[in-house]
């Protein structure tokens, strides 16, 4: 062989190498190119979306295509949502494609990570929405609906928890009122009370019942929650709302006094409870109820949130009728410092993909009509203050409870970080069975709290 | 030999004439032109001017449907300018010198185009999506999401036997360059590339970035060294975690192998075998999930009050029998092993059918040797089969010992780790779920370095009971 033939032969090794090499690359870059095309599809929308003007979508315009939603409704209140979409879908040809899970926290901050998110989704709590709302993924939502009118629409608490940095980035679906005191017309003919004190002398007494309270802390893998509920209601009544806030921020340790206080108050509830600690924790929150309408009563007052008229109670083998066999009142003031304090929740709702069909759904779901299709199949309280017509007159008191309170606070437990939550619940869990133990219990939570809020 | 996978045609022995004729003509020849109608240059005009157009078009056409300017729109200019220039500048190299000196091979282009061809499809790829997708959701009903999923299918199962059969040619037309004995040197590696870069991407990457992660705190962007296994080992809540493993890994492991060859022993040799294996193996085609919920019911309990009842079957029978109802699933020292039960009564059908499948290939005429002989029943159970079943003991023990690890579902389902029955994989799982990537990280960490030398054991004794086969 000669010399060029060599060198020939050599620059062909060197060359098709490269070109293997190349070849790989590509494959490699393949990959992540198909990744930037789903990212791509997202924002698609989004350069049409600042180029089109709000509202310009109108309810009865048919658009067609489809809108992907997550929540954590299963059940009858996937069929209320599922009933409230329904015109939507009819008038726009928008199909909405709703998955409900119970790791709804899991499956969106994993979405927040990869990219691969719905369009619309009921966000976890303002803790994590904030969080997700700085980190610049979800849509601003006063450029998807008429701000003006949502703000005159609904209760200025829940505008102001669903603003991030001066953005609007969560709307509330629903509202409940938690701290609802129920009772058995037919058992309690005492009717509503105005003082705790009354309560408790009430409670301690329980004339024609087995025990005072009924609890139920079962939840599945959020067992404990009920217990935060009442915690949550006592701190607000005992030491404010102030004292609420530096709490669930995590400025306030467990072990101060204020914190304390109210866990002791729920271990006097437990004490007093239908059951015992056991039967509080074997116990399912839906079916906690049950007692209140057995004969013999088991119980003689039940703390839950609005919801338990709606989905529950109704439910029981006795199919207890609102009104007749139920009312409630709204759990009163402790310290009279903190007259007319509440709490609640609501299922807040966000937007990860500015899409028309997804700012056609989020316009359908806060305007009055569609709320009142998810009110009208009870138990549910709107958050927009146009719905007034509620189907039974347990409902309507709950939602004249929630318009005219003084103080409103929103779930405690919901704003603190994940971590901080899961520990509450299983505080809750831990106290009930040892009381004993509170010390320990409180400390323990501090530890939590040293590192689950900070980066 | 090496050449028969290539798809390329080669030049004809080189016609006599101009030198530079000749060159052309081979360039054209490998572009699939007629050979001799043209001349060199006029090939490669076109060549360049194929790679603009193609380009071109394809970018129009994404900028027409999308109706606004692609992020990714910038790389494909990118890369067609870059090959346009590559291809200028290797031709001004190559072709003067392949004229001087005809080879057999095929110049340099060859690859290039196949090459262009893989990024064209993978450029492609998303415009393909768009227009399939849209055609397939006409058919499913104006769905496009479903649409597009079809239309992702067929891409990927037309395009990834073709980018591979793509590799191949590609590769096995550059091995033609080389010597033979490098050739036998570098082909196994080249067909063995494919396969270690999935496994590169879908478990050495991963494994190396969990433990990357586990060195830096939540928000990932400080390294902190071992600071989350400090946590790990020093939080109540985890280590109640790694004791409830250990229970695990004890009672499990023994309740079910031991349980299982129980079973597999007894019912050797009876005459509704097949039956009771079956009734023992059901459980095993129940999921974890449901299992658990089943469970639940048999778990039941309810306080001894007036009006109240025992639901749960468990309880209705100890207090029918006069004993006081148990709360199985949060009484700390029972919910464990209550836990742990329902594991077993998964997996002792598996454990059964391994064991099972172990006695049956032991010699029988060695057990009638030993009964001849005066042995008693224990006595060929315990000097023979036991023996003889050992390896597949070892292995079903390991299995076992894996799976005592990494439990999780039945855990999540049934207590969600309250009341101290906390495992690992579910801690992960909560980290995970409260952001704090750090330091679930370090929990799977920590999870891998206990199943990797059981993993290990349990390989090589698989692998010692091949070798005997």
């Amino acid at each position: 062989m000669d010399r060029i033939d060599n060198g020939l032969r050599r620059f062909w090794r060197v060359v098709s190498l490269m070109a293997v090499l190349a070849l790989l690359v590509a494959a490699c870059g393949g990959s992540g190119g198909t990744t930037t095309t789903a990212g791509g599809t997202t924002t698609t929308g989004g350069g049409t979306g600042t180029t089109q003007p709000t509202g310009t979508t109108e309810p009865g315009e048919q658009i067609g295509g489809t809108v992907t939603v997550y929540g954590t409704w299963g059940g009858a209140e996937e069929e209320a949502f599922r009933a409230m979409v329904a015109p939507f879908e009819e008038r726009t040809g928008i199909q909405v494609q709703y998955t409900g899970t119970r790791d709804i926290n899991t499956v969106l901050s994993a979405g927040v990570q990869s990219g691969i998110l719905p369009d619309l989704a009921g966000l976890p709590g303002p803790g994590q929405m904030a969080e997700w709302a700085r980190q610049g993924a979800l849509v601003d939502l006063s450029t998807v609906i008429d701000y003006d009118q949502y703000v005159s629409e609904t209760s200025p608490g829940f505008v102001e928890l669903g603003t991030v940095d001066g953005k609007l980035v969560g709307v509330f679906i629903k509202a409940a009122v938690k701290g609802l005191i129920w009772y058995n017309p037919n058992v309690w003919t005492g009717g509503d009370l105005d003082s705790w004190d009354a309560v408790v002398a009430a409670a301690n007494a329980h004339e024609g019942a087995q025990a005072g309270w009924c609890v139920g802390l079962e939840s599945g893998a959020a067992s404990g929650w009920p217990g935060t509920d009442w915690i949550e209601d006592f701190v607000i009544r005992q030491s404010g709302p102030e004292v609420y806030d530096r709490w669930y921020q995590g400025e306030l340790p467990w072990t101060s006094p204020e914190i304390r206080q109210a866990f002791e108050a729920f271990g006097e509830v437990i004490a007093n409870s239908y059951g015992g600690s056991q039967y509080a924790i074997a116990t399912n929150f839906g079916d906690a109820g049950q007692p209140l309408f057995t004969d013999p009563a088991g119980c003689l007052f039940h703390h839950q949130a609005s919801f338990m008229a709606g989905e529950f109670f109704p439910n029981y083998p006795t199919s207890p009728q609102p009104g007749e066999d139920f009312d409630f009142f709204i759990m009163p003031t402790i310290n009279p410092a903190y007259q007319g304090a509440l709490t609640g929740a609501g299922d807040l709702f966000g937007m990860f993909n500015d899409t028309p069909q997804a700012r056609a759904l989020m316009q359908w779901l806060v305007s009055a009509e569609a709320q009142q299709i998810w009110v009208d199949r009870g138990g549910a309280i709107s958050g927009n203050s146009k719905v007034t017509s509620y189907p039974d007159p347990i409902s309507q008191k709950s939602a004249e409870a929630l318009a005219k309170a003084e103080v409103f606070r929103f779930d405690a437990s919901d704003l603190m970080p994940e971590a901080m939550n899961a520990a509450f619940w299983q505080a809750v869990l831990d106290y009930t069975q040892n009381p004993g133990n509170l010390d320990r219990i409180l400390e323990d939570l501090d530890r939590v709290r040293q590192d689950a809020y900070g980066g | 030999m090496t050449g028969t996978l290539t798809a390329v045609r080669e030049p004809e022995p080189a016609p006599p004439g101009p030198q530079e004729r000749r060159a052309g003509t081979a360039y054209l020849a490998m572009l699939g032109f007629p050979v001799g109608a043209h001349r060199w240059y006029l090939g490669h005009t076109l060549a360049g001017v194929l790679y603009v157009v193609t380009f071109a078009l394809l970018a129009i056409a994404r900028f027409a449907l999308r109706e606004r300017v692609e992020q990714d729109f910038a790389p494909i200019w990118t890369v067609a300018v870059g090959l346009v220039v590559a291809q200028l500048v290797l031709d001004a190299i190559a072709i003067p010198r392949w004229a001087r000196k005809p080879s057999r091979d095929v110049p340099l282009p060859a690859p290039l185009i196949l090459l262009l061809g893989v990024l064209a499809t993978i450029f492609l790829l998303p415009f393909l999506l768009d227009v399939l997708g849209s055609a397939f959701s006409g058919i499913f009903g104006g769905n496009t999401r479903v649409g597009r999923q079809v239309a992702m299918m067929i891409i990927a199962i037309i395009g990834v036997p073709l980018v591979l059969v793509g590799y191949i040619v590609l590769m096995e037309h550059t091995l033609r360059h080389f010597t033979d004995v490098a050739q036998r040197r570098i082909r196994p590696w080249l067909w063995l590339l494919p396969a270690l870069f999935f496994l590169y991407t879908f478990l050495v990457y991963p494994t190396y970035g969990t433990i990357r992660r586990s060195l830096y705190n939540r928000a990932g962007d400080t390294f902190i060294g071992l600071e989350n296994y400090r946590w790990f080992f020093e939080s109540p809540n985890t280590l109640t975690a790694l004791r409830n493993n250990v229970l695990w890994l004890v009672f499990f492991t023994v309740i079910s192998v031991i349980g299982g060859l129980l079973v597999a022993t007894l019912f050797d040799r009876v005459r509704y075998e097949n039956f009771a294996k079956t009734i023992v193996f059901v459980p095993m085609a129940i999921s974890f999930v449901a299992a658990s919920v089943v469970w639940r019911f048999m778990y039941v309990w309810n306080p001894n009050l007036p009006g109240s009842k025992q639901t749960g079957t468990l309880n209705a029978i100890i207090v029918a029998l006069g004993g006081e109802p148990i709360d199985f699933i949060s009484t700390r020292g029972i919910n464990n092993f209550a836990l742990i039960a329902v594991a077993c009564w998964i997996w002792v059908g598996f454990c059964m059918v391994i064991l099972s499948a172990g006695i049956k290939s032991i010699d029988r005429e060695l057990l009638e040797a030993a009964r001849v002989d005066g042995a008693t029943e224990w006595q060929v159970f315990r000097r023979i089969m036991l023996p003889l079943l050992a390896p597949t003991i070892a292995v079903v023990t390991t299995t076992m010992l894996i799976f005592a690890l990494k439990t999780f579902d039945i855990v999540y389902a049934m207590t969600n780790g309250n009341f101290d029955t906390n495992v690992i994989a579910l801690e992960m799982w909560n980290q995970f779920s409260y952001a704090e990537y750090g330091r679930a990280s370090a929990v799977a960490v920590v999870l891998l370095a206990a199943i990797v030398p059981v993993m290990a054991y349990n390989i090589r004794s698989f692998r010692r009971q091949e070798e005997v086969r």
